[in-house]
């Protein structure tokens, strides 16, 4: 589905300082999946997340999906293939200020072009019922809470009824409660055929995924298969949260 | 949610920003306009006054040049003399149609009688006139007879009143001219018969006699043949007759034109450089906003936006902002002058007329278009920068 081959990306700081947060990167994606991408903060996680969405150029390297070379489309194209989907969540708070929770949920049918079948407003109505909120539609998000509004925004990525969502840190700065919700909220999206690749740095949560790979130094490991444990021996496939989590090599 | 939608809801979302544009704007635009309307009303004004007049050629008495332009412009009240004997000499000359001798008086000051307490007075030849006689023939079908008068536009009968009393003579006021915004609003018209008349009566009625020197008058109405040289006329006048001097129409109020123009470069002046702030201003101010809003525009992109579509949300923004301080602006000011005309000319000693509906919607949409002009401008760096963003770069920064 989404094909990533030999992807480096390299920043020019100035003449003589460049960094490469992304490095030699080939990563294949199939439908259905749910592919954790943890690692430690600045390892390229959100680099590499943000090139597989066609949100930024590699230096090198192909970015496939569904064996289209997203880099040989033009804007229009990419932008279309991302309406279309991809759904995408930030880390950071992406809701439109000016537009209410509805108004935000339904934007991104504005550009998936055509009818394509979908009542988005009865779409974006269930979704938003779907996360519990739907008695908060015509608020702004200023009136909503960080978890609240990180619903909004799942709600936002699903309107189009993308084929994969790329989630950046989707619970961090959330409670434990509120990442739990979030957490599940996925999870039974995912377990209705969508593809998900999410990045964190909360070891605890790869107990949700189907994958799980490391960014280490620019560089991907797939840890898939490996034993993961906690400090205190506890396995990582245990529903209850682990702190202090390790992978033996 | 249309690209319009979504710019009106920014703007709204951003008060600060969009409050800071508009004002610049509308200030800007208002300046503009109000400066513009000023200048076209005197030009207007002129124009109107001198259709008025009819004449190709003004003949005044040497050194009353002034005088003469200042009464006909401003309603300034004067009194210049010549021989009538001049009348044969300017007819005689090549190239001369027709003349009509007039003569200027003015009313006593703090006469009760009309909207302005000095008025002036001007005395035609009915036998020759081609200045009053053809606004008659069309208005009141007849000439005016011994003891009526018509006046400018300001010209009233006082309120409870029959007649405009002028030295003791009671005057019937039989119609208005149409305004010109010049002296010419302030002036009652006569004829010789009504003027001989008023004066015999003043002698015995009036504080102070009207005095009409006999033989005398105080300029000369001059048109001349199809297909002569209106230059080459006054140039003759000039040369051959001695003791007046000949204005040919289009250097009629010369000085003033000259005043006129040197106050509409420096209004250009100040507006051009008004303007180029203003934009450098909202250049900055958009370019600010805009880049508080990098994030906004990345999500924007991340869920679909093209390129395109974040240029033209941001100059949409851009351009509602400037249609509506336009808009304001262009009314507020054509509002303000058109209430305080009569002050505005008053303080600036220029005569005005507010210019005729086409003048208007062209100066209307040249301000618009100014505005949106600048705005776009002013804009479209920032926005085009940022739609340029790569969107993982915008969310970071």
């Amino acid at each position: 589905m989404i094909e990533l081959a030999s992807i480096t990306k390299t920043y020019v700081l100035d003449e003589e300082t460049t960094i490469s947060p992304v490095r030699d990167v080939t990563l294949s994606i199939a439908r259905g999946e749910f592919i954790l991408l943890i690692g430690r903060s600045g390892s390229g996680k959100t680099t590499l997340l943000n090139i597989a969405a066609g949100l930024v150029r590699p230096t090198s390297g192909s970015v496939r999906i569904d064996d289209e070379d997203v880099w040989t489309m033009t804007d229009r194209e990419l932008s279309a293939l991302r309406a279309r989907q991809i759904g995408f969540i930030f880390q950071f708070p992406s809701l439109l200020p000016s537009l209410s929770v509805l108004e935000n949920v339904t934007l991104p049918s504005r550009f998936a072009g055509g009818n394509r079948g979908i009542d988005v407003q009865d779409r974006a109505v269930k979704l938003l019922e779907t996360v519990g909120l739907a008695e908060r539609m015509e608020v702004y998000p200023r009136q909503l809470s960080s978890g609240e509004q990180k619903r909004v925004v799942i709600a936002r990525a699903l309107i189009n009824q993308p084929s994969i969502l790329l989630a950046d840190e989707p619970t961090s700065d959330l409670d434990e409660q509120t990442e739990h919700e979030i957490m599940s909220l996925l999870k039974e999206i995912h377990s209705g055929g969508l593809t998900i690749v999410m990045v964190t740095h909360n070891l605890d949560l790869v107990t949700y995924a189907s994958r799980v790979m490391k960014m280490e130094n620019g560089s991907l490991v797939d840890l898939t298969g490996r034993k993961a444990t906690s400090k205190n021996g506890r396995s990582l496939l245990s529903p209850t949260p682990v702190q202090d989590t390790t992978f033996a090599q | 949610m249309t690209i319009f939608g979504l710019a009106f809801r920014n703007l709204r979302g951003n008060g600060i920003r969009s409050l800071i544009i508009f004002l610049c704007v509308l200030t800007v635009v208002a300046f503009f306009v109000s400066t513009s309307l000023i200048i076209r009303g005197a030009q207007n004004s002129l124009q109107t006054g001198m259709k008025r007049l009819g004449a190709d050629i003004l003949v005044v008495p040497e050194g009353a040049q002034s005088k003469v332009e200042t009464a006909l412009l401003m309603g300034k009240p004067t009194q210049v003399w010549m021989s009538a004997d001049y009348l044969k000499k300017v007819a005689a000359i090549p190239g001369v149609g027709s003349v009509s001798p007039q003569v200027y008086l003015q009313s006593l000051y703090g006469a009760a009688c009309c909207a302005v307490s000095e008025m002036f007075i001007v005395v035609y030849d009915p036998a020759t006139d081609f200045t009053i006689t053809p606004w008659l023939q069309k208005n009141l079908g007849r000439p005016l007879v011994k003891g009526e008068v018509i006046g400018g536009s300001y010209i009233f009968v006082p309120d409870g009143e029959k007649y405009i009393e002028l030295y003791g003579y009671n005057l019937t006021l039989k119609g208005n001219l149409e305004s010109t915004g010049t002296g010419l609003d302030q002036t009652l018209f006569l004829t010789m018969e009504t003027a001989q008349d008023m004066a015999k009566s003043s002698l015995t009625t009036a504080i102070s006699p009207l005095v009409i020197p006999p033989g005398e008058i105080s300029s000369i109405m001059v048109t001349v043949k199809p297909g002569a040289d209106i230059r080459k006329v006054t140039q003759t006048i000039l040369l051959q007759i001695t003791g007046v001097a000949p204005i040919e129409s289009p250097s009629l109020f010369g000085e003033f034109r000259k005043q006129m123009l040197g106050l509409l470069w420096g209004f250009l002046a100040v507006s051009s450089l008004a303007w180029v702030i203003s934009a450098v201003l909202i250049g900055l101010v958009f370019s600010m906003a805009a880049n508080e809003r990098r994030q906004e525009m990345a999500v924007l992109r991340a869920v679909g936006a093209t390129r395109r579509f974040v240029f033209l949300s941001l100059s949409t923004e851009a351009v509602l902002l400037a249609v509506g301080a336009g808009l304001l602006g262009i009314t507020i000011s054509a509002l303000g002058i058109y209430t305080f005309k009569d002050a505005i000319a008053r303080s600036l000693g220029m005569p005005f007329l507010f210019p005729s509906l086409s003048s208007f919607i062209s100066l209307f949409s040249i301000g618009l278009a100014l505005s949106i002009g600048v705005v776009f401008v002013a804009t479209f760096i920032p926005a085009y920068r940022i739609s340029q963003l790569e969107p993982a770069v915008a969310m970071r920064e």
